[in-house]
């Protein structure tokens, strides 16, 4: 574990705090800005050479400004698996960035809710993230770090088309908004594709936040605008300001119907969830999700008041492979890695 | 160590495919179950994939080629290029096929300009004239065809499985149209 990354390894990031009064359902907020430098070829017609000569030219226009007090620049070319893995799995970058080769960077914040990506499939990829919804909040500073970068680095842009991507899915607006929701009482009574289609005809997207598409796990998923092109920003956000709160109150309603019609059942599988976290001795990262996405369903209706929001929400980030290698000294195996899992979980959630 | 598989984010990756694209190497991390449903590795008598129904599909469509492609100047992209692979090479591309990408823009987005713009009937000026004949002559449902195969190559790199059945429908409808039709 080197120091590039944040100091505790055992630290999630201030976005899974477990904020605001719809922690129950609502994770995390999430804004993503798309952009490119005039006067260099998108990514698919960038050379190595000149990929290297847009991150010297990012870098340099970049690293006068402050986007946060705990900002931090790291040359992906230049650090090891382990520490990209690490930012992957905290949503800081893509699988593109933390796998593939080339001239790369990013800068990020330590408390992980800022990250600047440099020579994703766009020149710039900017990010922010906020606990519970906090899209609003997340918008304005976000359009702040735009307006002082796009005072340093001149924006690849069209009269007509707005900002210019190197995928015509992007332009526009180039930003995409995302709320990740657990949703475990619409994925059980399968209420869950009332609200798939409820989006689609709004334009919006809903998807599993971890596996994608038909597969999901743990309940878990993120709704955000399609649409980039030809609606203002502000008019994006009132789609999801309208939408979101209606997929959490149907969640809040389906959760209290299933608890007075099937309270046994729920409190079983809540219970089973919270007795194999406690003492399971193997758990891969699968299996942890699926469990915490029950413990979770368990705490939020009051059922468990022994395990907190926060801890939840933290292990769902701490037991991903790369966070579990990064908290132990030797290289693991994929069987010691689910023991390091287990013991892990044990700690947190008090059994030992 | 191994990681995650990239497909499904969960399982551990068991199965890892390098490959060579304009000279770079990419790594692939795959589970074995979704290592067999990408196609790679099928098990004896697997069934046949989604992956390999819409990959049948695209091929299908790229034999039937437009010998006219027009060639960005300034980074060599052509329309062809783009449809294959999804990205555009440069700023300029969005001018040079500026016609042709009105209507996948409008499919998209529902829209070819940015919010705030005069209507589009006041926007002719815009329009690139040799290009729109040429997608003019061309049959409308032959241009909606080619458009929506290239996103559904778009959808199926990035696992949409369910906007890729709906495409998939809507291109079996486009193609039955055409040959009971007589074609174009
Ligand atoms: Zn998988
Ligand atoms: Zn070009």
């Amino acid at each position: 574990m080197n120091d590039h990354f944040a100091a505790s390894p055992g630290d999630a990031g201030s976005w899974m705090a477990a904020e605001g009064e719809d922690r129950d359902v609502i994770i995390t907020s999430r804004i993503r800005l798309a952009r490119n430098v005039n006067d260099f070829p998108f990514k698919a017609r960038l050379s190595t050479d000149e990929c290297r000569r847009l991150q010297e030219h990012v870098h340099e226009k970049l690293s006068p400004l402050r986007f946060a007090d705990d900002q931090v620049y790291v040359d992906l070319e230049e650090v090891d698996l382990l520490d990209r893995e690490l930012l992957l799995e905290s949503h800081l970058i893509s699988m593109e960035l933390a796998r593939a080769d080339g001239p790369r960077g990013v800068v990020y914040s330590r408390r992980r809710h800022l990250s600047i990506m440099v020579n994703e499939e766009d020149h710039l990829r900017v990010q922010l993230l906020g606990p519970g919804q906090t899209l609003s909040e997340i918008l304005r500073e976000i359009e702040q770090i735009d307006q002082a970068i796009s005072e340093n680095v001149d924006y690849a842009a069209h009269s007509r088309f707005g900002y210019l991507t190197s995928c015509p899915t992007n332009v526009g607006t180039g930003l995409r908004f995302s709320v990740m929701l657990h949703l475990p009482a619409l994925v059980t009574t399968k209420e869950i594709d009332k609200e798939f289609n409820a989006a689609q005809k709004m334009k919006l997207a809903v998807r599993g936040f971890y596996g994608e598409g038909a597969s999901f796990v743990g309940d878990f998923f993120q709704v955000s605008n399609q649409v980039t092109l030809g609606r203002s920003v502000e008019d994006l956000l009132q789609d999801l300001l309208k939408v979101v709160p209606e997929i959490v109150k149907h969640e809040r309603s389906v959760r209290s119907l299933i608890l007075k019609d099937h309270r046994n059942e729920i409190e079983d599988k809540v219970y089973r969830a919270l007795g194999l976290l406690r003492h399971a001795r193997k758990i891969s990262s699968q299996e942890a999700l699926e469990l915490l996405s029950q413990l979770r369903l368990g705490v939020c209706v009051g059922m468990v008041d022994t395990v907190d929001l926060k801890s939840i929400n933290e292990l769902l980030v701490l037991t991903q492979p790369a966070h579990v290698q990064a908290m132990e000294t030797k290289d693991l195996s994929e069987e010691e890695r689910d023991v390091a899992r287990a013991r892990y979980v044990r700690q947190r959630l008090g059994a030992e | 160590m191994s990681f995650y598989c990239q497909k499904c984010q969960t399982a551990t990756a068991k199965v890892h495919v390098t490959e060579l694209k304009e000279g770079k190497k990419i790594e692939h991390h795959f589970c074995e179950e979704c290592a067999e449903t990408q196609g790679i590795a099928p098990k004896a008598a697997a069934p046949v994939s989604m992956y390999k129904i819409f990959k049948e599909l695209m091929e299908k469509g790229g034999a039937a080629r437009r010998s006219r492609d027009r060639q960005c100047p300034e980074c060599g992209m052509t329309f062809s290029e783009f449809k294959a692979k999804g990205r555009f090479g440069c700023p300029h591309d969005y001018d040079v096929f500026l016609s042709r990408l009105i209507p996948l823009l409008q499919r998209i987005h529902g829209a070819s300009q940015q919010d705030g713009l005069p209507p589009e009937d006041d926007r002719h000026e815009d329009l690139d004239l040799p290009e729109q004949e040429q997608a003019d002559e061309e049959n409308q449902a032959q241009v909606e065809l080619e458009e929506l195969k290239t996103e559904l190559q778009r959808v199926v790199q990035r696992e949409q499985y369910e906007e890729a059945a709906r495409i998939r429908d809507r291109i079996k409808e486009l193609e039955e149209t055409l040959t009971q039709g007589g074609g174009a």
